[in-house]
């Protein structure tokens, strides 16, 4: 048999399905859908009763400079020299890097940079400039931002590294070792203590405006530290844990992201491919997606149910009344 | 509103992995409430296959 | 009133002939049908309604959510249950659905003129997964705060996270609560109403029917179905 005529044959052989003439028996649509919903509607009480549903309080940026004033010191000295996550993101917050990549498609970098953050800027300078009836601070940092980039560098670089050592005081302050940290020694402190206070949480949030929605700032002032992705690791909610299905506490996750967050646990997405990986994943999960949409016309893959026969049970009843 | 069963706690996890050292070659490690769920759902799959249906009456008599 | 002429067949109006269209496709007794072929005796048929059913109480319960705002959960009791009821509702529609999904492979449901039934189905599964994620993002708590700057991730990397932030609660609320159910039940509508109009699929034949089926003239139609596969092939 040609090609051609394998083809028409399976095309005759799909019209056959088209129509039932075999035998009806009554059936109430109406009664069916009314029963379903009052047994689905019962069961969601009954669970809701039964289990409730998480909700564990954000972690906000002044919980964050009490509970670990070190790691938001060190954090902020990061933004302020651009080294943080955010600061070394690339698009759509900054143009430090390119973005991930697969080959020479860039779409992170095509789709440009819509959401500007300016690390140094957003995170530490403003909220400091913002603060009034301080001249001591207002000097400091003028005197920063009018020191060439080496000095600035200089700075930062050896607070960052005296931080490596530095503890937390009974009040909440930090203790590190005295060096050339030049006006750092006078911002991070104030900036600290304006981050405990809960005056940089709203600083970071209504800089642009009164009313506002729009969260990307002190979200990703926070992601950047230590805190939330250390009680995110602590539940299991992390990349190399399955954490895109996991949940808070023990409640059931987002089960159905199985695949997706498989791919995070293996090679090479976890090895060669890790600095790529997202874009990795989005392209396999992109193209199993299509595939699966479009199973009816997959070779092999739709002639699956013919060969491992499952719809002899589930037709089992028709094929003896049939038979018969 | 307090639930009868509390799960705001640390939970169980499934843990196992193919190949030691500090890289294993895959590692597992998904909720006991996760494997829990797919487990049910696997049975309930089963069972809506395998458990007989009730005839009903007029079966295979209107046309 | 004077008596009008019927239109002419030329200059048919557009409603008329939407109306025509959609009674051909569906008339009422194949839209609300009260009977169904005797092959359907499978509990596996049941859980495309419960998948519909569990998408009205998201809905419905969704809808209470709103009506008090996103913020009302955190602190009252009440709003907590309706929460709750909300993500329940999720689990089982997704539960539901997957096991629909499972059935529908095994019967090879597509069959039959049938592939756009199977197509909006899987369409409305992987829309339905964003409109759930938009969700977890809007909770306002640890969860929406790890979830949202995670994903992000994988958003910025296809270029998707410069016009669909899930750092703006904003902009997420606004798609898990108007624009991602829209094109959920617009998907869930068309994919019913094909159901409605193609029927669910018949039986695979097998080889008992098929010797009733090769003793009819031969023709080359018959040459192609009598393979050795047990199944019509």
């Amino acid at each position: 048999m040609t090609w051609k005529e394998r083809r028409a044959a399976a095309r005759r052989e799909d019209a056959s399905y088209e129509n039932w003439s075999g035998g009806y028996r009554p059936y109430d649509l109406v009664k069916e859908a009314s029963i379903a919903f009052g047994v689905i509607l019962a069961l969601t009480v009954v669970l809701a009763i039964l289990f409730s549903s998480p909700d564990e309080k954000p972690t906000t940026v002044k919980s964050w400079a009490r509970t670990d004033p070190v790691d938001f010191v060190t954090t902020a000295t990061t933004e302020l020299d651009g080294s943080s996550g955010t600061g070394g993101y690339g698009p759509p917050y900054n143009h430090a890097a390119d973005g991930q990549h697969i080959g020479p498609i860039r779409l992170q970098k095509w789709f440009g940079v819509s959401h500007p953050v300016d690390t140094a800027q957003d995170f530490v300078l403003a909220p400091l400039r913002s603060i009034p009836g301080d001249p001591t601070l207002q000097n400091a940092v003028s005197t920063y931002q009018n020191a060439s980039a080496s000095q600035q560098s200089a700075w930062t670089t050896a607070y960052e590294k005296a931080l490596g050592n530095a503890s937390a005081t009974a009040s909440g302050a930090i203790s590190l070792k005295s060096g050339n940290y030049g006006p750092l020694n006078v911002m991070m402190p104030r900036l600290l203590s304006f981050a405990q206070s809960g005056g940089l949480d709203g600083q970071l949030l209504t800089s642009k405006q009164f009313y506002q929605t729009d969260y990307t700032k002190p979200l990703l002032f926070i992601a950047d530290g230590g805190l939330l992705a250390n009680r995110a690791d602590a539940e299991h909610l992390s990349g190399d844990q399955w954490g895109m299905m996991n949940e808070t506490g023990s409640y059931p996750g987002q089960v159905w992201l199985w695949l997706y967050t498989f791919w995070y646990q293996i090679k090479p997405f976890t090895s060669s491919w890790a600095a790529n990986a997202d874009i990795a994943v989005m392209a396999v999960m992109g193209v199993l997606s299509l595939l699966f949409v479009c199973i009816p016309f997959l070779p092999v893959i739709n002639r699956i149910p013919r060969w491992i026969p499952v719809y002899r049970l589930i037709w089992r009843q028709h094929y003896r009344t049939a038979s018969s | 509103m307090a639930a009868v069963f509390n799960l705001n706690h640390h939970a169980t996890y499934v843990h196992f992995h193919i190949g030691g050292g500090t890289t294993p070659f895959f590692v597992f490690d998904m909720s006991l409430s996760n494997v829990i769920l797919i487990a049910v759902m696997l049975a309930v799959f089963v069972a809506a296959i395998a458990l007989p249906f009730p005839h009903t009456p007029g079966a295979g008599g209107q046309k | 009133m004077s008596v009008t002429q019927p239109p002419a067949e030329s200059s048919k109006s557009w409603t008329l002939r939407v109306r025509e269209r959609a009674v051909a496709a569906l008339p009422p007794e194949k839209l609300l049908a009260d009977k169904q072929p005797t092959y359907v005796a499978s509990w596996i048929y049941v859980f495309g309604v419960l998948s519909l059913t569990s998408l009205a109480v998201i809905i419905l319960t969704g809808s209470i959510l709103t009506l008090k705002g996103p913020g009302w959960w955190h602190f009252t009791g009440i709003g907590h249950f309706f929460n709750s009821m909300h993500l329940w509702s999720v689990e089982l529609f997704f539960f539901f659905m997957v096991i629909h999904l499972w059935g529908k492979y095994w019967m090879a449901a597509w069959r039959g003129g049938r592939k756009r039934v199977w197509i909006t189905g899987a369409v409305t599964f992987l829309v339905a997964v964003p409109c759930a994620l938009t969700g977890y993002v809007s909770q306002q708590n640890f969860d929406a705060q790890w979830i949202s700057t995670q994903a992000k991730d994988a958003m910025n990397s296809v270029g998707i996270g410069a016009f669909f932030n899930l750092l703006n609660f904003g902009q997420m609320y606004s798609y898990h609560v108007l624009l991602l159910p829209v094109a959920v039940v617009a998907l869930v509508v068309i994919h019913v109403l094909l159901v409605r109009k193609h029927g669910v699929v018949p039986p695979f034949r097998i080889s008992e029917r098929m010797a009733a089926f090769q003793s009819r003239p031969a023709s080359p139609a018959d040459a192609d179905l009598s393979s050795s596969h047990e199944v019509a092939s």
